[in-house]
């Protein structure tokens, strides 16, 4: 062995007795034969042995104790059985621990010792899945957490320490995610993470950083979601909570599949799911199920999507309360599973009822009108929770809905009131949609019009809907099968035989392929990210385009089988 | 616990036809292992005072032989431990899980604390010289022990920390890394980079 094989860090793995026998047996024989080396080891073992002899302890020289005596208090056994039930998602026990100790929160005192700190337990257990359910007719726990934060002084708050004043921003950031207040929400848990260092609690930093991270994937800014995701996930996994990690990871998962990595996403759903079995957290366990319904609508298996979304409706349902917010998504996404069965088995996408056999032609009314069902279950929920985003889900798919069976003046109403919601609260996600929808809208009627000029007249206007929504959809969000979307329906808008603009259509084509390609799929992949509506209306836009003489290759989809999607259906 | 009856433990514990691993003793040995604080802790969980003093007096001249080491003052040293000891025997007692042994976890907050409040001074300069402690000034001939003092004064405080840790108080580097609360690497790295800053400078000093 030389001296040049023999690396710093092997003589220093000699010293402290790491290495194997056979390694350290080479190390001698080598410091035998070379001065240098040995030179090396003797004064590493002489300065080693020095630091052993320098003395560990001192004695400070003022008596610390009185100071600490003074603020020996006896502790709060209900916080901490609490807060441990929360990190660990043990959701009954942590339902039970606060309905036994009900009357202290009620009748919380913001003066009593770790006043803030109950407060913040309280509204974190309350995430579990409990915010709606009432306590009484009309006050639910969401209702008492708001009045109890009332009771605090307004900010600033001086006289808090900074671990109260950590823990009342908790309940501050929580409150305005449920006023849909994400910047506002976002600021609160930023001071928290400020303080991080001060405080010292690893648990309710990891909250923060996942619940900035929420804020960020509902604002549709997937990239900084993934990164405060990433830091939480790494938190958690600092302070070996296994129950947190899981729920956060399925929050990642989530921004994995909207930033176009379903494989990604459907991996760390399988493994979070592993570990939350083990407990009774049946709300992020309906999340799951959910978000594997929307990822297997997204491969077109909307049998299999509705199945999945049966089983996150069982699990939401066991949340103790109907009146979940996201037992109404599941819904209004169930109805839009409806809706696109509906339409499948409406063999093309926009064909007169009249040419289908009678049985089809019930069983596509059927679902529409479960459709609808779910839809008006959804509504009640969103209008009592004022959940705005929830309702202009719902009108827009309350739109297609109309929109497929022909009622196009109240489609249109419904987009525009989607539209105002999104404009209320500046939701660029909402208002991309409804543009878009309102683009479809004006196709359709462009379409079945029988007056040239009245053709021309609303092909015009489907062409500044898509330009609008396009702009929405590419310039504030980060959503790519939604900006993808609104390229596709752009160009399809320009084949519009009033408009007819092959060249440009065709861009709009290749900008929406590249975006729904998956990042790791080669020029010649023939799926990119399944066959849902957006792959159909893609291949519409591709049969289009070809009839006009364009080439598209290499960014050929495939040709638009209608007859395969029929059987789809029926299977 | 001797090495028969871990295994013992060990062979309970395993599902039939699991292969042993060749380290699983030492999980086993660890998951054994008793924390000697556990009453003290539990005592003073309960916020029982002769608990917490029991405690105090076995921690603090360790704790505070840490923070001597890492602030450049005495005094700032003191009140740290004793920011340090409210916070972690008072405040914190609650969330003390016992998934690590007591001291491990008094000491991963007191290296926490520490590094927080250094982080707001300068990193100590390698060139200056070094600041001398007020015995060092009373005896003008410096012997070894106070020139090798001297030098772990001058190392960035990272690195001081990890020597302090693992060579001063002789915990493993495994040790190390975990109440630093860095990977087993980077302690590595952290702890002998140090050693061998101070052997050069130690080497300077002896030239000198």
């Amino acid at each position: 062995m030389s001296c040049s094989e023999i690396a710093a860090e092997q003589l220093h793995d000699y010293l402290d007795g790491r290495l194997s026998d056979e390694e350290a047996r080479e190390i001698r024989d080598h410091l035998l034969d070379c001065c240098i080396c040995r030179e090396h080891e003797s004064e590493l073992r002489c300065l080693l042995a020095r630091l052993a002899e320098l003395p560990t302890t001192a004695e400070p020289k003022r008596d610390l104790w009185p100071a600490i005596a003074a603020q020996v208090k006896t502790p709060d056994p209900f916080l901490a059985d609490l807060s441990e039930a929360i990190a660990q998602r043990r959701v009954r026990d942590a339902a039970n621990l606060v309905h036994g100790e009900m009357n202290r929160i009620v009748a919380l005192n913001p003066l009593k010792e770790n006043a803030a700190a109950l407060l913040s337990y309280f509204t974190q257990w309350m995430e579990m899945g409990a915010a709606h359910c009432p306590i009484m007719p009309y006050v639910s726990y969401l209702k008492l957490a708001r009045e109890c934060l009332q009771r605090f002084p307004r900010s600033p708050r001086p006289r808090l320490s900074q671990i109260d004043s950590a823990h009342l921003r908790t309940v501050e950031g929580i409150l305005a995610m449920h006023d849909e207040e994400y910047a506002e929400a976002i600021n609160h848990f930023d001071h928290v993470l400020r303080l991080g260092d001060e405080i010292n609690d690893p648990d309710l930093v990891a909250f923060a950083e996942g619940a900035i991270a929420r804020a960020h994937t509902k604002n549709g800014a997937y990239v900084k979601a993934e990164n405060f995701i990433d830091r939480a996930i790494g938190t958690a996994l600092r302070s070996r909570r296994k129950e947190m990690v899981a729920v956060l990871s399925v929050r990642k998962a989530w921004i994995l599949f909207q930033r176009n990595r379903p494989k990604e996403a459907a991996e760390t759903y399988a493994r979070a799911e592993t570990v939350l079995r083990e407990t009774d957290d049946h709300l992020t366990l309906g999340n799951v199920d959910a978000a594997r319904g929307r990822l297997t609508r997204r491969d077109g298996e909307y049998y299999a999507a509705l199945k999945a979304y049966g089983h996150a409706l069982r699990h939401y349902k066991r949340c103790g309360s109907a009146q979940h917010p996201n037992l109404a998504r599941a819904l209004t996404n169930i109805a839009l599973l409806r809706r696109l069965i509906a339409l499948r088995l409406s063999t093309a996408p926009d064909q007169e009822l009249a040419d289908i056999d009678e049985e089809t032609s019930r069983s596509i009314q059927r679902q529409r009108k479960k459709a609808f069902t779910h839809l008006r279950h959804a509504t009640a929920i969103f209008e009592r929770e004022r959940d705005y985003r929830g309702r202009g889900s719902v009108l827009l798919i309350s739109a297609e809905l109309h929109t497929d069976s022909g009622d196009l003046d109240t489609a249109a109403s419904e987009l525009a009131r989607a539209y105002e919601l999104g404009e209320e609260k500046n939701d660029r996600i909402l208002m991309a949609r409804s543009r878009l929808q309102q683009c479809i809208l004006q196709n359709t009627k462009a379409r079945i019009s029988q007056e040239p000029i009245r053709s021309y007249f609303y092909a015009e206007q489907a062409r500044s809907f898509a330009e609008g929504a396009n702009e929405l959809a590419a310039k504030y969000t980060q959503n790519m099968r939604l900006t993808a979307h609104t390229f596709i329906w752009h160009g399809i808008t320009l084949m519009n035989p009033h408009l007819l603009d092959p060249d440009q259509a065709s861009k709009c084509y290749q900008a929406a392929y590249d975006l729904l390609k998956p990042p790791d799929a080669n020029i010649y992949f023939v799926k990119p990210t399944g066959r849902d509506y957006v792959w159909d209306d893609l291949q519409m836009l591709g049969v289009k385009l070809k009839a006009a003489g364009c080439d598209l290759s290499p960014h050929d989809s495939g040709a638009f089988d209608l007859t395969d999607l029929n059987e789809r259906a029926r299977l | 616990v001797s090495n028969k009856v871990v295994a013992k433990i060990g062979a309970a514990h395993r599902p039939r036809g699991w292969k042993v691993r060749s380290n699983e003793h030492k999980d086993v040995l660890q998951s054994v292992r008793v924390d000697p604080d556990e009453k003290l802790v539990l005592g003073a969980k309960c916020g029982d005072a002769d608990c917490v003093e029991a405690l105090f007096k076995k921690y603090r001249d360790r704790i505070n032989g840490l923070t001597t080491r890492m602030c450049p003052r005495e005094q700032d040293a003191e009140n740290l431990t004793q920011e340090i000891l409210v916070h972690a025997m008072v405040e914190k007692i609650w969330q003390f899980r016992g998934e690590s042994m007591f001291s491990t976890w008094l000491h991963s907050i007191a290296v926490h604390m520490t590094m927080n409040f250094l982080n707001r001074l300068p990193e100590p300069s390698i060139e200056a010289p070094p600041e001398l402690s007020d015995e060092g000034k009373q005896s003008k001939s410096l012997d070894l022990k106070q020139c090798l003092d001297d030098a772990l004064r001058r190392l960035p405080h990272e690195q001081r920390l990890a020597v302090i840790l693992h060579y001063l108080e002789g915990n493993t580097l495994e040790e190390t890394a975990d109440i630093i609360g860095v990977p087993l690497a980077a302690a590595k790295s952290m702890s002998r980079g140090g050693v061998e800053r101070l052997r050069r400078l130690m080497k300077e000093r002896t030239r000198s």
